[in-house]
C-alpha cells in the first residue's frame, strides 16, 4: 500500500475523535473559525458544577450498563451451560439470535404498548427491562462459545471425580471461564453504554443517558456540550482499550 | 427439573417479547387492536402498498446497507491485504481500534461536524482558499445521496471486518497459499482475484451477513445525518408510530412485519448454527 | 541442465548458503539429504523465487532465472504442507495453473480428468480440500504442480507429515510419475532411506554448502554420509 494510503485511512479514523475533543475545548465557535476559535476549558470545568447534569447522566449510564452487565453476564453463563448440555442445543441456541438482531429502535416499537400498559414508559427499571431484551441473548450467544467439547468433558471429568455441581462451578468452571465471563461483561457494558434508540422510545426523555444527552445538545445546537457528552463516552473506553486490546476488540456487538 | 426451569426462561427471554410484539403489530396491521381499531381489515395494509414512502422506504435502506458493505468490504480487503503481507505498520493497526469505542450516535454526531458546511473540513477548505463562503461548500450531510451517512457507516464496521480478514487470512495462511500460487503461475493481481478475495468473502460470509442485518436497522446515524424523505425503514417506523396521526400508526404497524419478518428469513437462512460469530 | 553457481545467502549474521555450486541434468532427480536449520529450504525457495539471494547465480537451459518473477520461471516449490486452496474443489484445485494460462475449458477438463486419473483421484473431484485425507491432499498438491508441465520440481520434504504406510505409496507414486513426465527435481529429505529411494543422484548440505556424489554407490561409501554405518546397523540383525 502506498504511503499516502495509509495516511489517509488514518486521518478517517483519528479525525472524528479529534472533531469531538476540539469541539469540547472550544467556544464561540462562528464560520469560518477554526484556530481562530477560542480555547477553554469552560465546559470541561461545568462538569464540576450541576447546571449541565452531565455527572448525573454519566453515574446514570454507568449505573445501567454496570448492572445491566452484571445481570447479563451471570444469565449469559449458567443459561449457556444449561443449554450446551442439552441434547439439541443448536436449535435452541439459534433462538437467541432473533431478538439480538432485530433493530432495538423497533424491538421497542412493538413492545411500547406493553411497556405504557405496565407503567414502565419513563422508568429506568422499563428502560433497565428494554436493553435486556437484546443483551441477555446477545450473552448467551457469546458465553456458548465457551462451552466447547474439551471444557464439557473437564466438567464431566471433576463431577465424576465426586465434586457437587456447586464445587465444579467453583473449583473448574468459574476460573476457567474468567477471560470469557470479562469479555462477555464488556461487551454487554458496551452495547447498553452505545445504546440510544429503545432508550428514548421507552425512557421518553426521563432517563436521561449519556447518548440521550449528546443527542439533546445536538437538538438544542450546542455542539460543545454534545462534544464534552461524547468525550465522556469515549474516554472510560480508550482507557479499557489501553489495559486490555481483546476486550473491545474480539467480539462483535451490534456496532450500529 | 431446575434444568428445565432455566430453559423454559430462557426460551421465554428469547422468544417471549419478540412473540408479544410482533403479534400485536400483527394484530394493530389488521385492525384487530388499537385505538381506532373497527375489526379485521386489509385497509393499513393495502395503505402499505399504495404509500409510495414505504416502498421507498426499505429500498432505501436496502440501498444504504448495500453501499455501506460494499465499500467497507473494499476498503477491509485492500487494507488486510497490506496487514497480512507486511508486519508493521503497528500504528495503523492500532489506530483502527479507535473507531470501535465510538457509539453510532457519537459518530454520526462527529461526522456532522466534520462533513457539514459549517463543519471543519468546510473551514479548512475556505483558509484554503478552496471554498469562499460557506455556501460554496458541497452538502455532505443531510444530502441527497447520503454521503455523511455511508462514511459514518464505514468508519464503524470496516475495522471490525479488517480485523476480521487479517485474522482469517493468517488462519488461512495466506502468504503459504500465495507462494503456492505464485510458482504455479499465478501472478499478485490473479491471486488476489482467485484466490484472496473469494476465500475471505467466502470464509466469513455469515458476518457479512449478520452485518447486514446490522445495517438494515441502522437508526442513529440516519437520525442524525439524513434528510426526513428517503428515511430509512426504522425512522420510517418510529415516524408512524409516534405520530399524532392515529391512522399512521397501524401502517407504521404493518411495516413493522414487513421488517421483522424480513429479518428473521434472513437469520434463518444465512446466519442459523453460526453462534460462533459472536 | 540446472546450473546454480556460487550462491550466496546470510540471515540475520548467519551464512545459510556459502558460495553453493550445483548442477542438474535434465529429467533426473537429486535427493538433497541435511539436518534441519543446514540451509536445504532456503536453497529451494531461493530457486523458487520466494527469497533472493545474496549473490550468485541460476538458470535453466541457460536462462537467468534469478532476474524472473516466481511465477515467470516454471519452477514449482511443494512443502511438507499441500496448501490447496481451501475454498476449492479437487478439481479446481489442479486447474488453478491452467485457468491463469487461460487455456480453453475442454482442454482443462481433459487434462485433469487425465491427471486425477493418474493420481487416482478421480473419485474425488468435487470434494472439498477438507474431506481428503493426508495422502489425497498431497496428491492433489502434485498434480496441481504436475499438470501445468514445470521445467523443475523443487519437493521439501513433501512426506514428512504422512504416515508411514501413506509415505510408502506416496514414494513409489512419485518413483512412476517422475519417470513418466520426465520431471526434473530436487527432493530434500532428512531420511537417509527416502534420500536413496528417491534420487538418482544424492547429495548432502552442510556449512552452506552442497557435496554432490557422482553416484548413489559413491554415497553410500562415503564415511561422512552416515550411510555406511546405517547399513551396519541393519546388517547385524541379518535380515
Amino acid at each position: 500500500m502506498k504511503n499516502q494510503l495509509r495516511h489517509i485511512v488514518l486521518i478517517f479514523v483519528l479525525s472524528p475523535f479529534l472533531t469531538v475533543v476540539y469541539l469540547s475545548l472550544v467556544s464561540g465557535w462562528s464560520f469560518p473559525d477554526l484556530w481562530q476559535a477560542n480555547f477553554t476549558l469552560r465546559f470541561w470545568k461545568s462538569l464540576l458544577e450541576s447546571g449541565s447534569g452531565l455527572l448525573d447522566s454519566l453515574r446514570l449510564s454507568l449505573f445501567i450498563s454496570f448492572s445491566i452487565a452484571l445481570l447479563a453476564t451471570a444469565f449469559g453463563f449458567f443459561v449457556s451451560k444449561q443449554l450446551m448440555f442439552w441434547q439439541r442445543y443448536q436449535a435452541l441456541l439459534q433462538l437467541a439470535f432473533y431478538p439480538y438482531l432485530i433493530a432495538p429502535v423497533i424491538l421497542g416499537a412493538m413492545l411500547q404498548y406493553y411497556f405504557v400498559r405496565w407503567g414502565l414508559t419513563g422508568t429506568l427499571l422499563g428502560v433497565f427491562l428494554a436493553q435486556t431484551l437484546f443483551v441477555l441473548p446477545y450473552s448467551v450467544l457469546l458465553m456458548a462459545t465457551f462451552w466447547t467439547d474439551r471444557i464439557r468433558q473437564i466438567a464431566f471429568q471433576a463431577s465424576s471425580l465426586g465434586a457437587s455441581n456447586r464445587q465444579v462451578n467453583a473449583s473448574v468452571l468459574f476460573p476457567m471461564a474468567r477471560s470469557w465471563l470479562l469479555l462477555c461483561f464488556v461487551q454487554c457494558f458496551l452495547i447498553s453504554w452505545f445504546e440510544y434508540g429503545i432508550t428514548r422510545l421507552i425512557g421518553v426523555g426521563k432517563v436521561d443517558t449519556l447518548t440521550i444527552k449528546v443527542m439533546h445538545f445536538v437538538q438544542e445546537a450546542n455542539p460543545h456540550y454534545a462534544a464534552l457528552a461524547a468525550c465522556l463516552m469515549i474516554l472510560p473506553l480508550l482507557v479499557v482499550l489501553v489495559i486490555n486490546q481483546r476486550l473491545i476488540t474480539n467480539r462483535n456487538p451490534n456496532p450500529l | 427439573m431446575r434444568k428445565k426451569t432455566i430453559i423454559l426462561i430462557y426460551v421465554l427471554v428469547t422468544l417471549g417479547p419478540l412473540a408479544l410484539g410482533l403479534s400485536y403489530s400483527i394484530r394493530y396491521s389488521f385492525g384487530l387492536t388499537g385505538l381506532m381499531n373497527e375489526g379485521f381489515t386489509l385497509t393499513h395494509w393495502i395503505k402499505l402498498c399504495k404509500e409510495s414512502d414505504a416502498l421507498y422506504s426499505l429500498g432505501y435502506s436496502a440501498w444504504l446497507t448495500i453501499i455501506s458493505m460494499l465499500l467497507t468490504l473494499g476498503l477491509s480487503l485492500m487494507l488486510s491485504w497490506w496487514f497480512v503481507r507486511r508486519k508493521g505498520a503497528n500504528g495503523l493497526f492500532k489506530s483502527l481500534f479507535l473507531p470501535m469505542l465510538f457509539p453510532p450516535l457519537v459518530a454520526a454526531f462527529a461526522w456532522f461536524y466534520l462533513l457539514s458546511p459549517g463543519g471543519i473540513i468546510s473551514r479548512m477548505a475556505y483558509h484554503l482558499h478552496i471554498t469562499n463562503a460557506i455556501d460554496d461548500f458541497p452538502r455532505w450531510t443531510n444530502d441527497n445521496y447520503s454521503i455523511g451517512i455511508v462514511i459514518t457507516h464505514v468508519f464503524l464496521i470496516f475495522p471490525i471486518f479488517t480485523l476480521l480478514f487479517t485474522a482469517q487470512a493468517q488462519k488461512e495462511r495466506v502468504s503459504e497459499l500465495m507462494n503456492a500460487a505464485l510458482t504455479l503461475g499465478s501472478s499478485k493481481i490473479q491471486f488476489l482475484k482467485r484466490i484472496y478475495i473469494p476465500l475471505l468473502l467466502l470464509k466469513t460470509r455469515p458476518v457479512i451477513w449478520l452485518y447486514g442485518i446490522f445495517l438494515l436497522g441502522t437508526y442513529e446515524v440516519p437520525l442524525l445525518l439524513g434528510q426526513s424523505s428517503p428515511r430509512p425503514v426504522t425512522l420510517f417506523i418510529t415516524d408512524k408510530l409516534t405520530r399524532f396521526d392515529l391512522k399512521d400508526i397501524p401502517v407504521g404497524h404493518a411495516m413493522v412485519v414487513v421488517y421483522t419478518l424480513l429479518v428473521l428469513v434472513v437469520i434463518a437462512l444465512f446466519v442459523r448454527k453460526k453462534q460462533h460469530l459472536i | 541442465m540446472i546450473v546454480l553457481d556460487n550462491l550466496h545467502k546470510v540471515y540475520d549474521g548467519e551464512t545459510v548458503l556459502n558460495g553453493l555450486s550445483l548442477e542438474v541434468p535434465e529429467q533426473l532427480t537429486l535427493s538433497i539429504l541435511g539436518k534441519s536449520g543446514s540451509g536445504k529450504s532456503t536453497l529451494l525457495k531461493i530457486m523458487a523465487g520466494l527469497e533472493s539471494a545474496d549473490s550468485g547465480s541460476f538458470s535453466v537451459h541457460g536462462e537467468d532465472m534469478l532476474s524472473l518473477v516466481p511465477q515467470k520461471r516454471g519452477v514449482v516449490y511443494l512443502s511438507q504442507e499441500p496448501l490447496l486452496f481451501p475454498h476449492l474443489s479437487v478439481f479446481e484445485n489442479l486447474a488453478y495453473g491452467l485457468k491463469i494460462r487461460k487455456q480453453d475449458k475442454a482442454a482443462i477438463q481433459k487434462d485433469v480428468e487425465v491427471m486425477a486419473d493418474k493420481l487416482g483421484l478421480s473419485e474425488h473431484l468435487m470434494k472439498g480440500p477438507h474431506q481428503l485425507s493426508g495422502g489425497q491432499k498431497q496428491r492433489v498438491s502434485f498434480g496441481r504442480a504436475l499438470i501445468i508441465n514445470p521445467n523443475i520440481l523443487l519437493l521439501d520434504e513433501p512426506f514428512g507429515s504422512l504416515d508411514t504406510q501413506t509415505r510408502a505409496e506416496m514414494q513409489s507414486l512419485f518413483n512412476s510419475i517422475r519417470k513418466e513426465f520426465s520431471i526434473t527435481a530436487l527432493f530434500v529429505t532428512h531420511d537417509l532411506k527416502e534420500a536413496l529411494l528417491m534420487g538418482d543422484r544424492v547429495a548432502m548440505m552442510q556449512d552452506g554448502n552442497l557435496q554432490v556424489f557422482s553416484s548413489v554407490e559413491a554415497f553410500i561409501n562415503d564415511p561422512g554420509s552416515g550411510a555406511a554405518d546405517e547399513i551396519k546397523f541393519w546388517k547385524q540383525f541379518n535380515l
